[in-house]
Order: C-alpha cells, then sequence, then structure tokens
C-alpha cells in the first residue's frame, strides 16, 4: 500500500470508526467482519472481541429466525432490506444514550441490511447500519398520547 | 542533606499523585497540607524547603498561599501543581513569586527535568540512594504489604472521582477562557453520590428560582455511561452575545446557538479531559436543547421511579468581570462505577 493509499485508508477508517451509527460487516456464515466505534462505545464489546465471531453468539437473544430470513432475503434478491422501530423497538440491546434523564430505557433503533457486492457480483457479505431514532420515537409516542388526552377531552366537553 | 518537602493539596488523591510523582530515590522527608493554611505553617515550621502547591482549595486557596509566602517572605521554593492551565494563570503566578508550574496530572520525567532546572535536585542526590533503588522492589512489596491496596468493591471514592474532574475541569476552563479571551474562574467541582431520583432535588439546590436555558448530551464509551447538562443562567445571555460577537438583538436562533456552541466547548473539552487520564474514549450524542428561559423542575424528567445510584460531578464556571455563569454538571450511572472505579485504583497505583 503507498503512502497516498495508507493515508486515505486511514482516514478513511477513522471517519467510520466515529460515525454517530452502527456499522457491521458480515460474512456468508454471519460472522463479524468488521465492526466500528458506535458498536463498541454502545455494547462495551471491543472489535478485537467481536472480530471472527458469530453475530447470534454475541448476542444471544437476537431473534434468529426471523433476522436470518430478512438476511437471506437481502443476498438473494441483491437489495437493501429495512428494519424500523416501529417494528422492533430494536435490534441490538442497548441502552439509551441519554441514561438518566431520558424517558426510555433502551435505545430505539432503524436497521438497514446492505448487500455487499464482491467484485465478481456475487453477494457474500451484508453490512448492517444502526440509526439511534430514540428521540423520534419518544416524540412521536409522546404526541400520540398527548392526541389520545386530546381526544378524551373533547369528549368530555361535548358531553 | 534531608531536604524538606511539603505536598499542598486539598484532595488525598492528588497528594498521592504527587507523591508518586517525585524522583523514587531523592533523600527528602515529606509532609502533607490540605489548604494553604496548613502549608504556611509548615513552612513556618520548616517543613517546606521545596512546596508543591496546588491552585484550587478551599480555606486559602494557591494564590492567597503565594501571596503570604511573597509578602512574609518566607523561606521556600514553590513549584504550583493545578489543573488550571489557562496562560493567564500561567503569568499570574510567576508574577506571585511560584518558581514554576506543574500540569496535572503531574508526570515523573517533567518532575524530574524541572527539579534538575532549577538546581535543586543533582544528579548526585540520586547516585547516594542508588543502593535503595538496587532493593526497590522489596521494599515495595514490603510497604505493599504494610499499606493494603485499595480493593476493586463498589464503594465509591470520591476523592479520585474529584481529582479526575478537577484536571478536566481545568481543561474546559481553559478552552472557553482561549475561545472567549476572558478569565474564568475555576471552583473546586462539587462531587456526590445520589439516587438518580434525588436528581431533581441536587439541580433544584443549584437555584430555585433563576430563569434558565438547558443542553444535554449523552456520552458512552468502554463500559462507562452517562449525561453531561450544561445549565445557563438566562441573566448573562447578553454577556454572552457581546463576548460570542453577536450583534444586535438577541432572537432564540441566536441562543440556541450560543448554548449549543457552549455546550460543545465545555462537554466536549471535559469529556476528552477525562477520558484521556483514565486511558479510554467515549462517544458522544447530539446535543439535546431541553428548552430555553425555564425553571429547572420544567426541564429535567428525571424518573422518580427509576431508583440508581449515580454520581454527579457539579461545575460552576463563573466568567469574571461579564458576570457569566453557568453549570457544567456530569451525570454517571450505576452501572459504570464498577468499571470507572476499577480505573481509578489502576490511576493512583501508578
Amino acid at each position: 500500500m503507498s503512502t497516498v493509499d495508507f493515508k486515505e485508508f486511514h482516514w478513511m477508517v477513522s471517519m467510520i470508526n466515529s460515525i454517530d451509527a452502527g456499522l457491521v460487516v458480515l460474512d456468508s456464515d454471519y460472522i463479524v467482519e468488521s465492526w466500528n466505534g458506535f458498536m463498541f462505545h454502545h455494547s462495551n464489546i471491543d472489535a478485537c472481541d467481536a472480530k471472527g465471531k458469530n453475530i447470534f453468539d454475541i448476542f444471544p437473544n437476537l431473534d434468529k429466525p426471523w433476522l436470518l430470513r430478512k438476511f437471506e432475503a437481502v443476498k438473494t434478491i441483491k437489495n437493501q432490506s429495512f428494519i424500523t422501530w416501529e417494528q422492533r423497538p430494536y435490534i441490538f440491546p442497548f441502552k439509551n444514550y441519554r441514561p438518566i434523564t431520558g424517558t426510555v430505557k433502551h435505545m430505539y433503533q432503524n436497521v438497514t441490511i446492505l448487500p455487499l457486492a464482491s467484485l465478481t457480483g456475487s453477494v457474500d457479505q451484508i453490512c448492517l447500519i444502526v440509526y439511534d431514532v430514540t428521540d423520534i420515537a419518544t416524540n412521536r409516542q409522546a404526541l400520540q398520547k398527548a392526541n389520545e388526552e386530546i381526544k378524551i377531552l373533547r369528549k368530555e366537553s361535548e358531553q | 542533606m534531608t531536604i524538606p518537602v511539603l505536598i499542598c493539596d486539598d484532595s488525598s488523591f492528588a497528594r498521592k499523585q504527587m507523591t508518586k510523582a517525585l524522583p523514587a530515590n531523592w533523600d527528602i522527608s515529606i509532609t502533607y497540607a490540605e489548604n494553604g493554611e496548613q502549608a504556611i505553617e509548615a513552612i513556618k515550621a520548616g517543613l517546606g524547603d521545596i512546596l508543591f502547591l496546588d491552585l484550587n482549595m478551599p480555606v486559602l486557596d494557591g494564590y492567597g498561599t503565594l501571596e503570604v509566602i511573597q509578602k512574609e517572605e518566607l523561606p521556600t521554593l514553590t513549584i504550583v501543581v493545578s489543573g488550571d492551565i489557562q496562560p493567564n494563570a500561567h503569568k499570574r503566578i510567576k508574577s506571585f513569586g511560584a518558581l514554576d508550574f506543574i500540569k496535572k496530572p503531574t508526570d515523573k520525567n517533567k518532575v524530574k527535568s524541572l527539579l534538575m532546572n532549577y538546581g535543586i535536585l543533582r544528579e548526585e542526590d540520586c547516585l547516594i540512594n542508588e543502593l535503595l533503588e538496587d532493593h526497590k522492589e522489596e521494599l515495595s512489596e514490603v510497604n505493599a504489604q504494610v499499606n493494603k491496596p485499595l480493593t476493586a468493591d463498589s464503594t465509591l471514592h470520591l476523592d479520585s472521582y474529584q481529582e479526575v474532574a478537577n484536571v478536566a475541569m481545568g481543561r474546559a476552563g481553559d478552552l472557553l477562557a482561549r475561545v472567549l479571551d476572558v478569565k474564568v474562574r475555576l471552583p473546586i467541582p462539587k462531587v456526590s453520590a445520589l439516587a438518580s431520583s434525588e436528581l431533581h432535588m441536587m439541580l433544584k439546590s443549584t437555584d430555585d428560582s433563576a430563569s434558565i436555558s438547558a443542553v444535554c448530551q449523552g456520552y458512552v464509551g468502554s463500559g462507562i455511561a452517562g449525561e453531561a447538562l450544561i445549565l445557563f443562567y438566562d441573566s448573562s445571555i447578553n454577556s454572552l452575545a457581546k463576548l460570542m460577537n453577536h450583534e444586535g438583538d438577541i432572537t432564540e436562533a441566536i441562543e440556541r446557538e450560543m448554548l449549543v456552541e457552549l455546550s460543545n466547548l465545555l462537554i466536549g473539552a471535559f469529556l476528552k479531559g477525562f477520558s484521556d487520564q483514565l486511558d479510554l474514549s467515549f462517544s458522544q450524542s447530539h446535543p439535546e436543547l431541553l428548552g430555553l428561559h425555564r425553571n429547572i423542575s420544567e426541564l429535567i424528567n428525571s424518573d422518580a421511579r427509576d431508583w440508581q445510584e449515580i454520581v454527579a460531578i457539579e461545575i460552576n464556571y463563573f466568567i469574571e468581570d461579564y458576570n457569566i455563569e453557568c453549570d457544567l454538571i456530569i451525570l454517571i450511572t450505576q452501572d459504570s462505577l464498577p468499571t470507572l472505579n476499577n480505573k481509578l485504583i489502576y490511576l493512583l497505583d501508578e
């Protein structure tokens, strides 16, 4: 690798590592190949410890059959797929970024599953992008709750 | 000849750290003082030919101590040891007669080279005791058995939190002073353990009536998590706008801008200072504006049903001459405390 390549590699890695979203690359057997800073900070599992391990061994409580269906579909149709917090509040058991004054305990997540095509065009790896959407989720829920209350109040005042 | 050395710091953690930073085989007798008054008594009693002096202390602070030493012409060579690294402070202490300045956390090699530079420590001083050095391991084993080391348990060593907070606070204050080009008065960080349901009460005691604006930012990493809060007193808004060069009317947009900028600065610098000392890294959430011009109980929803023991570090920054006041509050979750305690013990034992 030349110096220029290496420099580019260095800033690319530091960018991927510090972005405020989780990035995980899994090989065809769902072994972790890449694990960024977000995943490390929120799970307290170091990249060195995560790499080479099966994602379902790292998080034994994941809904394996359900997730496998999603993963396999992505590989087959070679198209990305989304999991939103409204389907399941979270995939990975992370705590709220605001663990003390936050109104919920866990981090709500949106997850994107990307197929990673190799140079030959076959999809051997997938990438998971994990977004923290706790703010959106809690705000939406608070809004819904407020709307319900308005409805009740309106009914009461009509009677 | 044995040299009487005096270490003056209100934190026992800092005193220990300073003691560990002294050259290992230097023929000295060490006396400790917890504040300036005790230090002055010790110097008068001939116990402090060399004084390592902290700046932020209760009763009589470092500046006050230097003043007394100068006025009464007390026979001591003073080296200031502090987390307060504002350029202004540096100049000020030299004009108060201090020999030099060492930044916390103290580095063994820096202390040694500084002592050499001023001729306080000579090569031969170290040579004389080289024999002792050869038996150091045996000696330290014996010592370790005598002074049983702290064990990693769940009890809180608030003192060491205090010291780490001091250094981090100094860095954040330094940044603030540089960016705004002002003198920032550094307080003593207040470290307390409390139930998260008591958070309200603690914050209320900061100020119950004042109208404030607040920003909150989560941080997490290496098994340690928590939140950082900036409480900004509305009475300071106009002065801050002037300092940050916002001309004309202060709109809400400008207020938001200033608050987020202030929190980026203070929270970022504090967390960096904190994590650097403990050799870990944090990721920070986006800052969230909790509200403008409210009273504290409207801003913070701490869940009263949630009972976890947290540690809070409160720092009240005050910008002299402009009457600007803001509180930086660092909250640490219960889950983080065992990890953090381990780290602190390691830092202490090094």
